[in-house]
């Protein structure tokens, strides 16, 4: 999608027909568009959403009419707001186009009331004709989906929280409708229904055994609900507890006896997590390290058995053999000694001859001890270097364990420390906290439990499926009826490994992507990854070791643009690979970001200003005048393909005066 | 013949997932996919008759 021209007409304050283009041009993808604050920026971006979907995220929403237009206006007027949007998409050029007239209801209404409108999408086909989409709303949510929509579209706050800690879920899901994982996801739980239906028919024409396996089944999977519910719930629980928490630390960061006091707990607490990040750090270690190279500690016993025997072999002279089995059997067959002797058959010599053939190793056998010797040696040096590693990391693990546990300890004290204090308010809030932490540490433990209980279950139902889908039936009606169940049960399972397997591939991507863009952006040594559960990290390296990085609100921005520039850009990617697959197909989006500079330092602004244009095949993006002067001015003048600036009126006190803004284009 | 043999399915679970992701492709970025049950099913039931 590449978005051509925005013509605004009477929306909100922006007066009369107006007409934005946006750059087309391939190297000055950017079209800046900077103004006062209040001159219409959020408006303008907002004027997107009430095009293609008839939603705006603004302070009375439902105020659409420009003032001045309906101002000016007599009394039972009809006053037209429209949007016209022309796009390219898929080779075609769309417009669409959203009306909505207003009758002016009495002299001193300036909403007016809505009374009819209309909205249509149409496009120019390859033989030049305009040709208008039936279902326009349905269409343009297969073009421009809404989820999408606002990671593309967004305003400066929005990518603030992307990157906070609680905001992994809302990457996930962009990641999986931005790949096209969305679909997968439909999929599974659709076949899962679809699944239950066939199941009742199998209910319903098979014997007693298997109707009693279903029934259980039932049962289970309703325990399994329940189940999950209850975690739902405790999580539910558990955050609402989290965020009175918060509430209590920022009402006691205002009072002055304890503000010192919860700053001070607030760092401790930010240590904290980041001591457990590690702990779950050097637990992965460990794992990997037993997942790789665990067999030792099993094979140590034999191998240790297996070089005694060598050893003795070596001590008794047995190893290295210096006569071959060969070489003797070679002598008896030619009847003859090395000496010259003639070697009859039964007579000594040839006896004597003959014991050999039991003392004679076979040919190989000491390459092949010197083999298993030296693999022994190489066995024993991996050994010690497993143990070296395992044991290296128990250390560390200790020692962050015993940092953690007096971290915990300082911030005990505080605890204590502002629950005696004088001051009532600080003393109850503090003893609030504390229970509420100790409710908190219950909900873990409850947590923990569901959890297990829950995989259990769903052990148990696994087994059930299984019996169900094997059971033999007489039934001709139940037969066929298991043959769709166990078909839905297998393209299930099926397209949960083909999501798990594109999740990770997709994730990777990402992480890659990311890391690229923040490295370009963010004048440190950090990088970012996806962690398995999606959330967005930012990393340095200390010695060896990598460390998390705790991120200000400036770092937090960048990360968060990077982020969606590299979505954008894989995106991108499938798209022009994969244009007829079915899932995972990408494809091309613009980003529209409303105040991205704000809370970055001059160097930081330089550097996304400069890096932008890599963000996405096209940019739009919108700008106070304090945000755009100086370094962003500099950098994004010469990048920029089209300049606007929102030229405000404000009506100030006149009562005769209305407030309205004017697009206006700037030459380079 | 075992009561808990394998039942063949006589067709390739590939073709099912096809016909299940073209189904949900037609329906794709509506929050209520209507009907979309009913076309998986008669899908499946037309791949396994």
């Amino acid at each position: 999608m590449k978005l051509e021209v925005l013509t605004l007409n009477n929306f909100r304050q922006f007066v009369g027909e107006q007409t934005l283009s946006f750059s087309q041009d391939k190297e000055n993808n950017i079209t800046v568009i900077h103004g006062e604050n209040g001159s219409g920026k959020t408006a303008l971006l907002n004027s997107l959403y009430w095009i293609f979907y008839d939603d705006i995220y603004l302070p009375d929403a439902n105020k659409i009419v420009n003032e001045k237009a309906i101002a000016e206006s007599q009394v039972g007027d009809e006053i037209k707001v429209e949007g016209v949007l022309k796009f390219s998409h898929d080779d075609k050029i769309y417009t669409i186009q959203r009306k909505k007239f207003f009758k002016k209801k009495d002299k001193n209404d300036l909403s007016g009331e809505l009374i009819s409108e209309d909205f249509n999408l149409e496009y120019i086909d390859n033989q030049g004709k305009s040709i208008e989409r039936n279902n326009p709303q349905k269409a343009i949510k297969q073009i421009l989906p809404e989820d999408i929509s606002k990671l593309f579209f967004f305003h400066g706050e929005y990518i603030n929280e992307l990157s906070k800690e609680n905001q992994q879920d809302e990457i996930q899901k962009d990641i999986k409708i931005i790949m096209g994982l969305e679909i997968l996801e439909r999929a599974i739980r659709h076949l899962e229904t679809v699944s239950k239906r066939f199941e009742k028919k199998l209910r319903d024409y098979g014997d007693e055994e298997l109707r009693n396996i279903i029934d259980e089944k039932q049962k289970k999977e309703n325990e399994l609900g329940d189940l999950k519910n209850e975690l739902e719930t405790i999580k539910n629980n558990k955050k609402g507890i989290e965020e009175e928490i918060s509430a209590i630390d920022e009402k006691l960061k205002k009072l002055e006896g304890a503000k010192d006091a919860q700053e001070k707990r607030e760092r401790y607490e930010e240590r904290l997590s980041k001591i457990k990040e590690s702990i779950v750090t050097v637990e992965d270690r460990l794992k990997k390290e037993f997942s790789e190279r665990g067999y030792y500690m099993h094979l140590s016993p034999v191998i240790k058995g297996a070089k005694q025997i060598l050893d003795r072999k070596k001590e008794k002279g047995e190893l290295p053999t210096h006569v071959k089995k060969q070489f003797v059997k070679s002598l008896l067959d030619k009847k003859e000694c090395v000496c010259g002797r003639s070697l009859v058959e039964g007579d000594e010599a040839y006896q004597k001859v003959q014991v050999w053939m039991e003392k004679a190793g076979l040919e190989g056998l000491d390459e092949a001890a010197f083999e298993l010797k030296s693999r022994i040696n190489e066995f024993q040096n991996n050994k010690d270097g497993f143990f070296e590693e395992v044991s290296n990391l128990l250390k560390e693990k200790n020692k962050l364990l015993d940092e953690k546990n007096k971290v915990k300890d300082k911030i005990d004290e505080i605890s204590v420390e502002l629950a005696d204090k004088e001051e009532e308010n600080i003393k109850k809030l503090e003893e609030r906290r504390k229970r509420l932490r100790e409710e908190i540490d219950r909900c873990n433990q409850r947590i923990g439990v569901k959890k297990k209980d829950i995989e259990d279950l769903e052990d148990k139902i696994k087994e059930l499926s299984k019996k169900e889908e094997k059971l033999k039936v007489k039934e001709k009606k139940a037969l066929l009826a298991q043959k769709r169940f166990k078909a839905c049960n297998k393209a299930k399972e099926y397209i949960e490994k083909l999501f798990d397997k594109f999740a990770t591939q997709v994730r990777n991507e990402v992480e890659e992507k990311v890391g690229d863009l923040h490295s370009e952006f963010l004048h440190k040594a950090y990088w970012a990854e996806i962690t398995d559960d999606y959330k967005l990290k930012i990393y340095k390296k200390i010695g060896d070791q990598k460390q998390p990085v705790g991120m200000s609100t400036g770092e937090r921005q960048i990360a968060s643009l990077a982020f969606i520039g590299g979505l954008a850009e894989i995106a991108k990617e499938r798209y022009e690979e994969k244009k007829d697959a079915i899932y995972f197909k990408g494809g091309i989006y613009p980003i529209i970001m409303d105040s991205p500079f704000g809370y970055l330092d001059v160097v930081h602004k330089k550097r996304i200003a400069e890096g932008m244009p890599k963000l996405a095949e096209q940019l739009v993006v919108l700008v106070t005048s304090s945000q755009w002067k100086g370094e962003v001015e500099q950098v994004m003048t010469t990048k920029a393909g089209k300049i606007y600036e929102l030229n405000y009126n404000n009506p100030n006190e006149d009562p005769t005066d209305y407030e309205y803004t004017i697009i206006k284009e700037r030459g380079k | 013949m075992s009561n808990t043999e394998d039942l063949s399915l006589e067709v390739d679970i590939e073709d099912v997932v096809n016909a299940v992701l073209e189904e949900e492709d037609k329906l794709l970025h509506l929050e209520k996919p209507l009907g979309i049950n009913d076309n998986i099913e008669k899908r499946i039931k037309e791949l396994i008759n």
